[in-house]
């Protein structure tokens, strides 16, 4: 046997833990080697002066106001609950967080933007001729009424704008293609133009 | 029973119950400071550590896991903020001779030679625990003075039963020759 097995052994003789058949072969040990009963005596001396050793004493009433105290000390350094990241990291969270937040939502901003023609159509209809266009915006504003939409927001400043936005206008675009008397008022070319473009972007 | 007691009560205080943390603090706090007073013997010092042991619990508690039990984790931060708090002052004498002897005279006792020869006594077996080194100490503060288990000190200081006996064996032995060759 190994002298640490036996000094671990010798730690329990000392303490009295050994049961009669381990306690039997550590007696059997002690008996023919001197190093294991010098090293016995130290173990007992050793024990024997420590349970003697004096009582640590606590100040009175030191439990009942160790918590009050560390609450105290807790509000004091304002002490928080500390994140599971290391400092830096929470550091360079924040901003990321903010950074990923306003990412998605130009990444939704693109994916969801419906798809606006008005652009596309107002150059269109730039290129119909004033007259013909007079015509359509007192027609799309007259569909207007027809369909809800208020006629009184019509007017010669914005019709560009709105004949552009009526017929881009889902509704509106039935009526312009089913209404060939509306339609009859442009020239063939502007006709087969615009239908060109509305098709499209439907 | 203490085991799933802590853990809800750990899950409490992660959720936002401060009390929690309260009963758990009522729970360990003797178990704690007399951890960190067998380290280091001076109860200001003892106390500050002790009260740094609750800090640094309540700022990591959501980070435990559960993995082990409860008073392994603070047994764990007690440990090693005593032995930072040992390293950092170099603490050597705490508790001197003279120092003790110094406190004796003041008591008026009515057996003041008995009385120095405890001091002594102790003062002296409180110098040799001081002057184990580090692994030594922590073995022999748990398993004597606490009265843990091999397999409890091995799953605070993460090590192996077998290393902790012959740990622990070497700190009585150390102690005890010291002690005789002092005396």
């Amino acid at each position: 046997m190994k002298r640490d097995e036996v000094i671990e052994l010798l730690v329990d003789y000392a303490e009295g833990h050994l049961r009669s058949e381990k306690k039997k072969f550590v007696e059997t040990i002690l008996e023919h080697s001197s190093q294991a009963r010098e090293d016995l005596e130290i173990i007992k001396k050793a024990y024997l002066e420590l349970s003697r050793i004096e009582v640590l004493e606590v100040p009175s009433h030191y439990f009942t106001n160790l918590l009050p105290k560390l609450r105290q000390n807790i509000i004091e350094k304002n002490i928080g609950k500390r994140n599971i990241f290391p400092a830096w990291v929470e550091t360079l969270l924040k901003p990321l967080a903010a950074f990923m937040i306003i990412a998605s939502m130009i990444g939704l901003y693109d994916i969801l933007e419906p798809h606006d023609p008005t652009n596309e159509m107002y150059s269109l209809v730039s290129e119909i001729n004033q007259n013909s266009l007079s015509d359509l915006t007192r027609d799309l504003s007259f569909y207007g009424n027809e369909t809800g939409l208020n006629s009184s927001i019509v007017n010669e400043s914005q019709s560009e704008m709105l004949a552009s936005e009526i017929i881009t206008s889902n509704r509106m675009y039935d009526n312009i293609v089913n209404d060939r008397q509306l339609l009859s008022q442009l020239d063939d070319a502007q006709i087969e133009y615009i239908l060109e473009q509305l098709h499209s972007v439907q | 029973m203490n085991q799933v007691d802590d853990l809800k009560l750990i899950q409490n205080f992660k959720a936002g119950d401060e009390q929690a943390f309260n009963q758990l603090v009522i729970r360990y706090q003797e178990k704690v400071y007399w951890v960190v007073r067998r380290m280091i013997p001076d109860h200001d010092d003892a106390d500050d550590i002790t009260q740094n042991v609750f800090i640094k619990a309540y700022q990591s508690l959501h980070a435990f896991k559960g993995d082990s039990g409860f008073y392994t984790w603070i047994y764990r931060i007690a440990i090693n903020l005593s032995l930072n708090e040992i390293r950092r002052k170099k603490i050597r004498k705490i508790f001197s001779i003279d120092d003790e002897s110094a406190v004796q005279l003041q008591s008026g006792d009515d057996h003041p030679l008995e009385q120095i020869e405890q001091k002594e006594r102790t003062a002296l077996i409180r110098k040799a625990i001081d002057r184990l080194p580090e692994k030594q100490k922590k073995v022999f503060v748990l398993r004597y003075f606490e009265e843990l288990s091999y397999e409890e000190i091995a799953a605070i200081l993460k090590t192996s039963v077998g290393g902790l006996k012959a740990n622990y064996f070497h700190a009585v032995k150390k102690i005890g020759e010291m002690i005789k060759n002092e005396a």
